[in-house]
């Protein structure tokens, strides 16, 4: 045991001193920071947008002025959001309009064509619009344009049936103030982030359980090909035995990604108090956190330390590594859905099978308070199994594997390795 | 109790048979080599003893256990291959491997401290492996292979890559181990190392052993059948004589290879009155030539 423990201990020093564990800790958490902070703060940084050409036919005849009026006012008031007014003339029949509006739109010339019909303004008649092929980027100011020509046509409708638009509007809005009395927070007052935040926050817990997995993962498999490239492999279980360096390992390496869940967790402490953001956590998800993370990061590990023993390069790990990975994206993918039907059986399905469990599990958690008790002591019950059998396997093969050079073994002899001996 | 106990021990890889039942005694307190020319099969065997491969069939006992896990602590081995963590520091490894051979943690740093001193590498402490040449390396790798003081030292090619200097270091402390009362086993085909300093010996060649046992009673039973000779005067008439097989004159000194079965002596009678001699050495088969001779005629006799 303290050889375990020993070994252990190098694992995780030459783990935490690496540049790129450094990187890791601080880089990984300061991007996402930065981009959404960044992400507020670009809105008004964007610059002009595309021009849109637009053209009103109105068969009202009361219309287009003010619609001309309101769109020179946004234009000096956003000149990154130039509307272009172009003028219709009504010459020719309806249809005639019609075709000639279509043959501009195609060529290109227009952006958008409206037909105001009156029955517009005494009913609710829609608004024909016409565009062509649409690109996204012009989506936006076409809105824009739209918004104005309701602006003008309530009005024009106020004024027919003598209504006063400020009255319609007192009437018409109604504003909600929010207020979360459980925010334990000084300022009671939820703001918009803390909603964002809240609603994110399933994905990035289980965002913290994969990255750590992956990234621990990755170091796990190249560390044992180095031991076994640089033939230390030898020396060290000259003095101990493959089981103890395996679990020496894993064991090192869980402890080095507690430190890096646990330096951001306090960094995300330090946000929350000096930002005022609540977040809805208990002490009891951080344990239930902590030992899912713990039980995967083994699973995992021990699956690819059997991985890389087997293998004499880097490159050859790629292949077998592919099919870890996929199980892992599954559930990552598929998060919202999940974290929307927490209890829904695929979410139930995937917390109880160990490989998914660690990351769905958390993500159950941090979606809802009504996970069955029940159901977390059964899936981390079958975790630990799915733990003990992972390093049994892993042991078994780990010990012929990390001594083996040349041809790579196939399945048939890894299972040979397996069953005997 | 014997050292190292083998019996009869197979080891097939494919179609090649690496050790075809071998066996062997290693005796405490002795150095023993293990000699043969690549692919002999030396290292694999070493391999086996250390249970990094199991044998298909036979029995190995180290230090009176068949299962070695219990007595790793009391052993220190050197693989063939150097390998060492290369962004560690020296000292820090000695420590490391130290501390997995159980000494106690007290003991570490003054015992690190102390080998470094022995295979002088004190100012290169806190360097990284990395940063060392290929000699100090291999130093260092034997430092943390001893470190343990182990009572069976095993050693694959200890002296290759090494340069003479080095080389009569490692020597140096090889005697002193030895003269402290610890086993040693090291393989080799490099004879004279060999010769210097081993006590018993087993020669492999193609899994099999053809010649083991003590060095001195090997060569003494191996009739001397050279002379190294100087003399005034002409030697030439030698030439004709029987027991003669051939002579080489270098500078002065005549090599003389006497038929086998000849007696020296009688070679001297010869010389005195006739010549001046001035230098007469009887010459006991070198552990060189008797491996040639073995390893040729084994080779000559299975092909």
């Amino acid at each position: 045991m303290r050889r375990i423990l020993k070994v252990a201990q190098r694992e995780y020093i030459a783990t935490v001193r690496t540049k790129a564990f450094l990187f890791g800790v601080f880089v990984g958490p300061l991007l996402s920071i930065g981009i959404i902070f960044f992400a507020g703060k670009t809105e008004n940084m964007t610059g002009p947008k595309p021009t849109i050409t637009m053209a009103v036919t109105d068969l009202t005849g009361q219309l287009s002025g003010q619609i001309k009026d309101r769109i020179s006012k946004h234009n000096n008031d956003k000149p990154d959001n130039m509307i272009i007014y172009r003028d219709f003339s009504l010459t020719g029949s309806i249809d005639e309009i019609y075709e000639e509006g279509k043959s501009i739109l195609k060529e290109g010339g227009l952006d958008a064509h409206f037909v105001i019909t009156p029955e517009v303004i005494d009913g609710d008649t829609k608004i024909e619009m016409y565009t062509y092929k649409t690109r996204p980027a012009k989506m936006n100011v076409i809105w824009k344009s739209m918004e104005i020509i309701k602006d003008v046509v309530i009005d024009e409708r106020c004024k027919q049936r003598n209504l006063s638009r400020r009255e319609l509007g007192k009437v018409w809005s109604v504003n909600f103030d929010e207020f979360d009395t459980g925010a334990g927070m000084a300022d009671e007052q939820v703001d918009k982030t803390s909603i964002v935040t809240n609603m994110m926050l399933p994905f990035a817990m289980m965002f913290l359980i994969y990255i750590g997995i992956i990234g621990m993962g990755q170091h796990i498999i190249s560390s044992v090909i180095e031991e076994k490239n640089s033939r230390i492999i030898e020396v060290l279980l000259s003095a101990v035995s493959p089981f103890e360096l395996l679990s020496g390992k894993i064991l090192g390496l869980v402890a080095a990604g507690l430190t890096v869940v646990g330096i951001w967790c306090l960094g995300a402490l330090a946000m929350m108090n000096f930002k005022n953001i609540s977040l809805d956590l208990t002490v009891n998800f951080a344990v239930i956190f902590i030992l899912y993370y713990v039980l995967g990061f083994m699973f995992f590990s021990a699956l690819l330390a059997a991985i890389g023993s087997v293998c004499n390069t880097l490159k050859e790990t790629q292949s077998l590594m592919f099919p870890v990975i996929m199980i892992l994206i599954v559930p990552m993918i598929s998060w919202y859905q999940l974290s929307q039907s927490p209890n829904g059986t695929y979410a139930r399905v995937l917390s109880m099978i160990p490989m998914t469990s660690p990351l769905v599990m958390v993500l159950r958690l941090s979606s809802t308070n009504n996970v069955a008790s029940y159901e977390v002591f059964l899936s981390l019950a079958f975790l630990a199994a799915g733990v003990y059998v992972a390093f049994l396997l892993a042991g078994k093969i780990f010990a012929t594997g990390i001594l083996m050079y040349g041809k790579r073994p196939g399945i048939s002899e890894v299972l040979r390795w397996v069953r005997g001996k | 109790m014997l050292a190292v106990e083998i019996d009869s021990i197979c080891k097939t890889f494919g179609q090649v048979r690496a050790v075809d039942g071998l066996s062997l005694s290693v005796p405490q307190g002795c150095v023993y080599g293990f000699l043969g020319p690549n692919g002999a099969g030396k290292t694999t065997t070493i391999r086996m003893i250390m249970d990094i491969i199991r044998p298909d069939s036979g029995q190995i006992r180290v230090l009176g256990n068949r299962a070695i896990n219990t007595v790793k602590s009391r052993i220190g081995y050197m693989p063939e291959e150097r390998g060492l963590y290369r962004k560690m520091k020296v000292r820090e490894i000695l420590e490391y491997f130290g501390a997995l051979k159980n000494i106690p943690k007290n003991q570490l740093a003054g015992k690190a401290k102390d080998w470094l001193e022995m295979i002088e590498l004190s100012s290169w402490a806190e360097k990284k492996v990395e940063e060392l040449s290929r000699g100090m390396h291999q130093k260092l790798q034997f430092a943390v292979t001893a470190i343990n003081d182990p009572e069976l030292l095993i050693l694959d090619e200890p002296f290759s890559g090494l340069d003479p200097v080095n080389q009569e270091m490692l020597k140096d402390i090889i005697s002193q181990i030895r003269a402290a009362g610890r086993t040693i086993i090291f393989s080799t085909h490099m004879m004279h190392e060999a010769e210097r300093l081993c006590d018993e010996i087993i020669l492999i060649n193609n899994g099999r052993a053809i010649l083991q046992g003590n060095l001195a009673r090997i060569k003494m039973s191996y009739q001397p059948n050279a002379v190294s000779m100087e003399a005034d005067g002409d030697i030439t008439y030698l030439n004709d004589i029987e027991i003669v097989e051939s002579i080489e004159q270098n500078n002065g000194r005549a090599d003389i290879r006497l038929i086998e079965g000849a007696d020296p002596q009688e070679l001297l009678q010869l010389l005195v009155g006739r010549v001046n001699v001035k230098v007469f050495e009887v010459k006991l088969p070198s552990l060189h030539e008797l491996f040639i001779e073995k390893v040729g005629g084994d080779d000559a006799k299975n092909s």
